[in-house]
């Protein structure tokens, strides 16, 4: 294990567990969840969705608006604020390693990040369980290990925004573009766009799978067999083409391999190059 | 570095030492070595690049040239060497650790048992028993300081950097604090950059000024002298200022008639210490008798 690498990790889970924002992101999820049941969505049946699959459909879809932005902003600023507050500087004058300070830091956020949301999901398959609700227990390990993959997806973008960006502006300046063309090449909005335009399929399919923000919302739904109003064109051209169990597949390892592959090269960046 | 000059107690061994940020050389073609044993006195003016080459040494920054610590590279075995160095920075850093967490975090990293760090606050006036909960972030500047001082020599390091150590510290916890820099381990070798010469001289045993990157003056004031003998000054001067007085006060000089002429007896072991002060006031001598006295007269 690299050396530093828990230490740092434990600090900043123990950091953001005082911080305000960490339990109003754990409140904004349980509380949905919550505000879910009462309102009996679990007993309401929509396009095919019903029971707590219904609910889950849901929670992804929230997820999907709320976790990038939020993965995005608040990470972004870690490495690049410790290097204006001279955190960073006394920090790194202790024996840890670069890539145990990068990594512990990234492990760190992908825990207080992640757990609100995971318990948040297990806490409606516990709550349905106690209730008499069939727990979809597929869908459930799924969504778990895609909303794992999102984290982790966007964590890797923010912590390569993050190391390279010299100042915290530019930081949140360039993690609020990517998240506004991720939502804009979304199929609801370019995606149709395109479509309508009668551009070439593949191009289509193509930019729909780079997306991550994309793929994790067709990977949610590939589960279902829906209409084409509820997937939105590029989901339903992307099944159509690609098997659903490939997909989804795929739904859980891109987001888990870019996010990875832009970690490495943060911290490929963080070794080479000046700390502060 | 070889094993020769490890030998010889070098511990720091920089040659050709460039950095540059934007095309501006901040360190220009330094060479430079600092042994065990040594306390160093950094001094320069803001830009000199002092912060930068203790930020080199601690690995932070790449680099042109060649820079080893314990013979080892401080990028490439940062670990290793950083388990030997005490850091205290020129500000407190904005941590948000309580400071029981901030202990725990520092004896679980280091290995180092907590009651040597707490040990030191308490010497240096800070009470960390009262503060255990508070934030480090909370605390006043003074107890920051206390507590990244202890953090740093409660490791017994081999070499100790430290970045305007005193800048935030009362003049009793300075004073506190010298007297405990004073008896910091002999064999250990430390840095210390500072703008308040007139603090640290009778400390350091060098005196390495900077300016633009380079090293203007290097001087060693080790010097084989009794502790018996002594020095005896009068100076006159053609004008006096607030830090002179200090100065001479420091040095336990008293003014003879009138304000312009002052006399003192400096030990033989302190006699370099004090010629390099005063060489900085050599504009404002009008005229200076030095005799030595021997022991017993």
């Amino acid at each position: 294990m690299k050396n530093g690498l828990t230490q740092i990790a434990v600090l900043d889970i123990k950091q953001n567990l005082r911080s305000k924002w960490f339990w109003s992101y754990s409140l904004l999820f349980g509380g949905f969840v919550a505000v879910m049941f009462a309102l009996g969505i679990t007993e309401s049946q929509i396009i095919g969705f019903v029971g707590l699959s219904r609910l889950m459909v849901t929670f992804m879809q929230i997820s999907m608006a709320i976790l990038p932005i939020f993965v995005l902003i608040s990470t972004v600023r870690s490495v690049v604020g410790d290097r204006e507050s001279n955190v960073m500087e006394y920090m790194l004058s202790l024996p840890v390693s670069l890539s145990g300070y990068f990594w512990g830091k990234l492990l760190g956020r992908f825990v207080v990040i992640f757990v609100p949301v995971f318990l948040a999901l297990f806490g409606a398959t516990i709550w349905a369980s106690i209730t008499k609700i069939d727990v979809p227990w597929n869908m459930f390990a799924v969504y778990s290990f895609q909303l794992a993959a999102m984290v982790i997806c966007f964590l890797g973008m923010s912590m390569f925004i993050s190391t390279i960006a010299r100042s915290q502006e530019i930081a949140i300046s360039v993690a609020f573009i990517i998240w506004l063309l991720s939502v804009a090449f979304l199929d609801l909005i370019l995606m149709g766009v395109m479509l309508k335009a009668r551009m070439n399929p593949d191009l289509i399919i193509g930019v729909g799978m780079i997306n991550p923000l994309q793929v994790f919302r067709t990977g949610a739904l590939a589960l279902f067999d829906p209409e084409l109003t509820v997937m939105g064109p590029a989901s339903y051209y992307i099944l159509d083409t690609v098997s659903r169990p490939v997909f989804i597949i795929f739904s859980i390892l891109y987001p888990v391999l870019l996010g990875g592959l832009l970690a490495y090269w943060g911290n490929k960046y963080f070794n080479n190059n000046d700390i502060l | 570095m070889t094993e020769n000059k490890l030998h010889n107690g070098v511990l720091i061994d920089i040659k050709h030492l460039s950095k540059s940020f934007k095309k501006i050389k901040v360190i220009d073609d330094l060479t430079i070595s600092f042994s065990q044993n040594e306390r160093v006195a950094l001094i320069g003016q803001n830009g000199a690049g002092k912060t930068t080459l203790i930020r080199c040494i601690l690995g932070q920054y790449v680099y042109d040239g060649e820079l080893s610590v314990f013979g080892m590279n401080p990028r490439t075995d940062r670990e290793e060497i950083l388990k030997s160095v005490g850091f205290v920075p020129q500000l407190p850093p904005p941590l948000k650790m309580t400071v029981k967490e901030i202990l725990d975090f520092f004896s679980g990293l280091t290995g180092t048992d907590k009651k040597e760090f707490i040990q030191i606050s308490e010497d240096l006036g800070l009470s960390i028993e009262n503060n255990l909960s508070k934030p480090f972030l909370k605390l006043s500047g003074g107890m920051k300081q206390k507590l990244l001082v202890s953090l740093a020599l409660g490791r017994k390091p081999k070499v100790i950097l430290m970045d305007e150590p005193s800048a935030n510290l009362d003049p009793q916890a300075r004073e506190i604090f010298f007297q405990y820099l004073n008896n910091v381990s002999k064999d250990t070798l430390m840095i210390l950059s500072s703008h308040r010469m007139n603090e640290i001289s009778t400390l350091v045993t060098r005196i390495v000024e900077m300016d633009l990157g380079k090293v203007t003056l290097d001087e060693h004031l080790v010097i084989s002298a009794s502790p018996e003998n002594k020095f005896s000054y009068k100076i006159v001067f053609k004008e006096i200022n607030d830090d002179l007085r200090n100065i001479l006060n420091d040095w336990k000089f008293t003014a003879v008639n009138g304000n312009f002429t002052w006399e003192s007896e400096i030990n033989e072991s302190d006699n370099a210490k004090f010629l390099n002060i005063i060489s900085h006031f050599s504009a404002v001598i009008k005229d200076m008798k030095v005799e030595k006295l021997e022991a017993g007269q």
